[in-house]
């Protein structure tokens, strides 16, 4: 019995790290907040996240990948979606004739751009 | 005969009454203290890429070729310049704040990578302006050693 558990500790011990590893990584997921996340995914996600259709789109931003990128591009990412929603460039107009429910309300706008600016701020200190 | 002579001449009559619409043409100052390539101090070697394969577009003075003047080319001409440079003006590189340079210098990296970047009818004309894959290399090494630099430039 004993030689056994000794002989499951290893394992043990690799699933447990990778556990705690994953969760670390989640922790990190969180850095966009709970309500731009969801305005995100609501507005963004169809075309800018992995595995969706649009190749173009996904690679000139995924944001599944978001915590993956160094700060020079995410700082610069920041800045074309503050772009983009001011001149309401995205989401773009044929996408929205097929999906109205998924296009930006004025206060979306706002939150979204909120967030590049103070996320913006935290990148450059 | 005959009607090879009218169709040929009412074409002409077109291209020559064309002429006349003039648009304006992108000949401003070259060398101003706002330039990307002063600003950013970039290496001499790069500078010349740029110069060679971007700035036609992006700054406000345009190498323009002898069918410059020619309508309907220079419409065409006009139009691709207006749409370069609002999007990215290097004549006007420093009132960009630091998120836009950042942005920018990623901008011009990726979309050389992805090859939308020098127009592909612009490099149809002009050879020497195709980038090599030495160039693209070194344009988004020396960009993003810019951006870092910009990021802990306390200002």
């Amino acid at each position: 019995m004993k030689t056994r558990f000794w002989s499951i500790l290893p394992g043990i011990v690799v699933i447990l790290s990778v556990a705690m590893l994953s969760m670390k990584d989640i922790q990190k997921g969180e850095n966009i907040p709970e309500d731009v996340k969801e305005i995100l995914s609501n507005s963004c996600y169809a075309c800018h996240s992995t595995g969706a259709k649009a190749e173009k789109a996904v690679k000139a931003l995924d944001f599944r990948k978001w915590n993956d990128l160094k700060a020079t591009k995410k700082v610069g990412l920041l800045n074309s979606i503050s772009e983009v929603v001011e001149e309401d460039a995205m989401p773009p107009e044929k996408f929205l004739k097929k999906y109205p429910e998924k296009a930006l309300s004025g206060e979306d706008k706002e939150k979204i751009l909120e967030w590049t600016k103070k996320e913006t701020a935290k990148l450059m200190e | 005969m005959r009607r090879f002579l009218i169709v040929s001449g009412l074409i002409l009559a077109i291209l020559l009454i064309i002429q006349l619409f003039r648009p304006e043409r992108n000949l401003g100052e070259i060398d101003t203290a706002d330039d990307f390539i002063q600003v950013s101090q970039v290496p001499d070697t790069l500078a010349s890429v740029f110069l060679n394969s971007c700035y036609d577009c992006h700054s406000n003075y345009t190498n323009y070729p002898w069918y410059g003047n020619l309508a309907p080319f220079s419409w065409i001409l006009k139009r691709h310049i207006d749409k370069g440079k609002a999007q990215l003006n290097l004549s006007s590189w420093a009132v960009l704040d630091k998120a836009q340079k950042i942005s920018r210098l990623d901008q011009i990296c990726d979309e050389c990578t992805n090859g939308s970047m020098p127009l592909q009818s612009y490099l149809l004309i002009h050879r020497s302006a195709v980038l090599g894959a030495d160039n693209i290399e070194a344009i988004c090494d020396w960009a993003e050693q810019e951006s870092m630099e910009i990021m802990s430039s306390g200002e």
